[in-house]
């Protein structure tokens, strides 16, 4: 059972990335290309789930909306890994005055809930997908670097890292050599059940209009626009959601397939 | 114990210091004139120089800086743009709202949760345990800006049940706090789940089942006793989450709390109000977090500190 979650993760998430990286060769019609005579319009053939408010085709822009997701969920989580596992070795494995400098911070960015701080920066700038990657950013990597930091900590009373140091090996070479791939196991879960919390919250933030800009095909934002209309046309929110659903899943799936073999968190 | 308790208010004294310092510079990360981006750029000059007098922009930011951090200790968190109403007293017209709906939310959430995971820790590895938790992970991925609309429209619009948005009656809460509490009963499923799990292992588990203790009483009054310490520290820190995360409930079921007045003020550009209201989530955040932890510490005889 753990193991076919594991695999029904790695499918849905794989297929979702062939999407993104074929959107122009899957995607029916031109996602912002207005049609006023099919405004609303229910699913119908060649419209699988329908149109929107503008006449646009939902589906063209469900297909597009993925590489906005994924593409800012990969950004962030990855700035945020190489930041984050950057400051979590250098505390780590210096301790002493660096590490409570290093707690006191992270202890400050962790003092806001993630979402309330993304709204809270948004909130002061304007609508853009590399907005959004910094927004997320600037929270993201604290999560890794606890971790990486809890887990150098460990690390560094063990032989191998003693044995090193001792015959000179150099701090940046057991950083990288010797301490992190001792450690990759648990970031990579952290990693997985990262993207489900990034693609939510960015989803979220567009909803609210605070994301990325209005016209750039993004769930969210097309929730946001389906709400308005929810009476009429309930079809302009429902496909957007379960897609969101669907990515989030997926990542979930494969954070705790991952968990269970790796183990962590 | 006395001890740790008072270093972690030490701790927390300088880090909600930090928090009002990084909302104080959100209105400078502005890019150009935050007047302009308040009241526009064709505002007559003389109602920009008052603006700007008003929240104190045409000061140095070190005195800005100064007089924001003593504002905010004696109570004075400034003045909407929008209505002239301090900010503090905005804030209180709305924290029960919000407080209601965080609360009753939690209860949904303990009310689904505690039997589900109980269920699944007692029939480990069973298609029903993967059943229940497949339904907690879907829980967790709903986003909520989703699901409060598909209630709305299921519940509200087809079988005509409950009302679609406001906070006119008791029935009025019950489709917000649903919406907001199911990522928190999936969470918290999983959690009684693995908690019972680890009990019902234990020796004395099996020690009363050799005394031929019916199953009943085994599950409910030895083993889930013991499991509800974690299962209570998880409740207290998600308090914290669950204010967040009224922002977007509030939103669509326009429940007049803190979350509607922060989302209300950030599309009218009233900048103190934001401010006020992220500062006080994330105060509210900071110190019940803190004092979970250290209630829990001083409840469990086997926390050493």
């Amino acid at each position: 059972m753990r193991n076919w979650i594991r695999r029904i993760g790695i499918s849905v998430i794989f297929a979702l990335v062939l999407v993104a990286l074929f959107a122009p060769f899957l995607a029916p019609h031109d996602p912002n290309a207005y049609n006023l005579g099919l405004k609303f319009a229910s699913p119908h053939a060649g419209f699988w789930f329908g149109n929107d408010a503008d006449g646009r085709d939902i589906l063209s822009r469900i297909i597009f909306g993925t590489r906005v997701s994924l593409g800012i969920g990969v950004a962030v989580v990855g700035i945020s890994l190489v930041a984050g596992c950057l400051f979590g070795l250098v505390a780590g494995y210096a301790g002493g005055w660096i590490d409570q400098i290093f707690l006191f911070i992270t202890d400050v960015f962790l003092a806001f809930p993630s979402f309330l701080f993304a709204l809270a920066v948004a909130a002061f700038l304007e609508p853009s997908v590399f907005n959004v990657i910094i927004i997320l950013s600037l929270k993201g990597w604290v999560t890794y670097a606890r971790l990486v930091r809890g887990q150098t900590l460990q690390l560094k009373q063990r032989e191998f890292i003693l044995a090193g140091r001792a015959i000179g090996v150099s701090r940046w070479r057991i950083y990288f050599r010797h301490l992190l791939p001792n450690m990759t196991g648990p970031i990579i879960v952290n990693a997985s059940f990262g993207m489900a919390g990034v693609i939510m919250i960015e989803s979220a933030l567009s909803f609210l209009g605070l994301g990325v800009p209005v016209d750039t095909p993004s769930w969210g934002a097309m929730i946001d626009q389906g709400t308005q209309y929810l009476l009429v046309a309930p079809h302009l929110s429902i496909f957007p959601g379960i897609f969101i659903m669907l990515v989030v899943l997926g990542f979930n799936f494969l954070g705790d397939g991952l968990r269970d073999k790796f183990g962590g968190r | 114990m006395k001890k740790y308790i008072f270093r972690r208010i030490l701790w927390v004294i300088p880090v909600l210091f930090a928090v009002a310092t990084i909302v104080f510079f959100l209105i400078h990360i502005i890019p150009g004139d935050p007047v302009d981006l308040m009241i526009g750029e064709r505002a007559l000059p003389a109602d920009r120089l008052q603006l700007a007098h008003e929240l104190k922009l045409d000061q140095p930011v070190a005195r800005q800086y100064a007089e924001y951090l003593t504002g905010i200790v004696t109570g004075d968190w400034g003045k909407s743009i929008f209505d002239d109403t301090p900010v503090l007293e905005l804030i209180k017209g709305r924290y029960g709202a919000t407080l209601l709906l965080a609360f009753a939310a939690m209860f949904i959430a303990v009310l689904i949760a505690i039997p589900l995971g109980i269920f699944a820790a007692v029939k480990r590895n069973s298609v029903w345990d993967s059943l229940a938790m497949l339904v907690a992970l879907i829980g967790i991925s709903i986003p909520n800006f989703w699901l409060g609309p598909v209630l709305i429209l299921i519940l509200s619009v087809h079988f005509s049940l409950l009302p679609i948005s406001g906070r006119d009656s008791w029935a009025s809460l019950i489709l917000p706090a649903i919406t907001l509490g199911t990522a928190l009963a999936a969470m918290l499923s999983r959690m009684t789940r693995a908690s019972m799990i680890g009990e019902l292992k234990a020796e004395y588990i099996t020690t009363a089942r050799a005394k031929g203790l019916p199953e009943r009483k085994i599950i409910l009054k030895h083993a889930f006793k013991n499991a509800l310490n974690p299962i209570v520290t998880i409740v207290g820190l998600q308090v914290g989450t669950l204010l967040a995360g009224t922002i977007i409930t509030e939103k669509i079921f326009s429940w007049p709390g803190i979350g509607m007045l922060l989302i209300d003020s950030i599309r009218r550009r009233d900048y103190p109000v934001v401010q006020g209201c992220v500062l006080i989530i994330s105060f509210a955040y900071v110190v019940i977090n803190t004092a979970v932890d250290c209630l829990y510490k001083s409840f469990d005889p086997r926390v050493k500190l």
